[in-house]
């Protein structure tokens, strides 16, 4: 049985974006990609919803073939691109890209056969509302939750509506010279 | 000059939830400390009520573990301020009432010489940050997430940069991030 673990920036104040879904202040250093690709070492697994994968698939596929690319990015990119890719979206047609399955319904029977046909862990990027989905039926194991050193004061919550409160128990922490902490913690069940 | 702080509880999904908290000695250790570097709390009417009479109380009773008694007789003792618009008079001994004139209060008392002053009402915090009067921010971060209910902060028109400057975790999980503004 696979897990699954929440990987998210959000600001000081709990907002994974400001209202329009703007990241200033969100400021993404060699170290601390370097430190997103260890979380990648256990896992074959990527889940997204349509937006974060159409960004993050805009970029990584050919990131580790740019002239410039940092040793974090060509780890992340060569991960990205070996990775199953499972997107969830009611749009997007499902064209036979490689690695990549869409989802358009039946979302949580298919997060569920995910979870119990893999041993390893499964990474879910992005797209709040995939969050509080898998929240709301208790699929999430564990959160890596990076705190940036800004404050939105309005935008786009983490979680919203959930109708229980989530016990959590602290893991580990880690500080970035940027002024983000990384905290760890599974659901304290 | 006095420096202005802002020390509050939160879940990690950015909700203060009064009710949502690991409360234990060593979170009220934590807060005493705060407290013996501050001479004012800044409260508005919500916070006044639920912190008095409940602390009053225990400093007067000494009803609590000695940790906490140590935090509720430090608190009791702490100058406050009460800014409400609808409270006719407070009784908390130490304390003054204002209805107006926020922020040149706050920038009157920054002027003076003395200890920090904490605010402890995030309608206040949420105000001042917006007027960018607020020096530290205290996120005391609970291993929670709440998934509902009122934000740490009231709607800002602006986002703001902080700087972080230590980070102490606490053996129930908590972790208390100390942040500077830019």
């Amino acid at each position: 049985m696979g897990k699954i673990i929440l990987v998210v920036h959000i600001s000081l104040d709990g907002f994974v974006a400001a209202p329009n879904g703007e990241l200033t202040g969100f400021d993404a250093r060699e170290e601390n990609l370097q430190f997103v690709y260890s979380l990648t070492e256990n896992s074959d697994t990527a889940l997204f919803g349509r937006i974060s994968y159409q960004l993050l698939d805009s970029y990584w596929p050919t990131a580790n073939n740019r002239p410039n690319a940092t040793k974090g990015e060509i780890a992340y990119s060569n991960w990205y691109n070996k990775a199953k890719k499972i997107v969830i979206s009611k749009t997007l047609a499902n064209k036979n890209i490689h690695n990549t399955i869409i989802v358009g319904e039946n979302i949580l029977n298919k997060v569920i056969r995910t979870k119990e046909q893999t041993e390893k862990e499964i990474l879910i990027f992005g797209s709040s509302a995939i969050f509080q989905l898998l929240m709301k039926h208790d699929l999430i194991d564990s959160f890596w939750i990076f705190i940036n050193p800004v404050i939105f004061g309005k935008g786009i919550p983490l979680f919203a509506e959930l109708t229980n409160q989530t016990k959590l128990k602290l893991l580990t922490t880690k500080q970035f010279s940027n002024g983000e902490i990384a905290l760890n913690y599974v659901v304290d069940k | 000059m006095r420096k202005l702080i802002f020390a509050i509880n939160v879940t990690v999904d950015g909700y203060a939830d009064h009710t949502a908290g690991i409360v234990d000695d060593e979170l009220h250790g934590y807060f005493t400390g705060l407290l013996l570097n501050t001479d004012i709390e800044i409260f508005g009417r919500n916070t006044y009520n639920l912190m008095y009479p409940y602390w009053h109380d225990v400093a007067m009773n000494q009803s609590e573990t000695k940790v906490t008694n140590e935090f509720a007789r430090t608190f009791d003792a702490i100058p406050k301020i009460v800014f409400s618009t609808t409270l006719k008079s407070v009784e908390w001994n130490n304390t003054t009432l204002l209805h107006s004139n926020l922020q040149e209060e706050i920038v009157k008392l920054k002027q003076q010489p003395g200890k920090s002053i904490s605010i402890g009402s995030i309608s206040i915090a949420s105000q001042l940050t917006q007027l960018g009067l607020i020096d530290e921010y205290y996120f005391v971060v609970h291993p929670i997430i709440a998934g509902k209910g009122k934000r740490l902060f009231e709607r800002l028109e602006n986002s703001r940069q902080l700087q972080l400057i230590d980070t102490q975790k606490l053996n129930s999980g908590v972790v208390a991030l100390h942040y500077k503004k830019i």
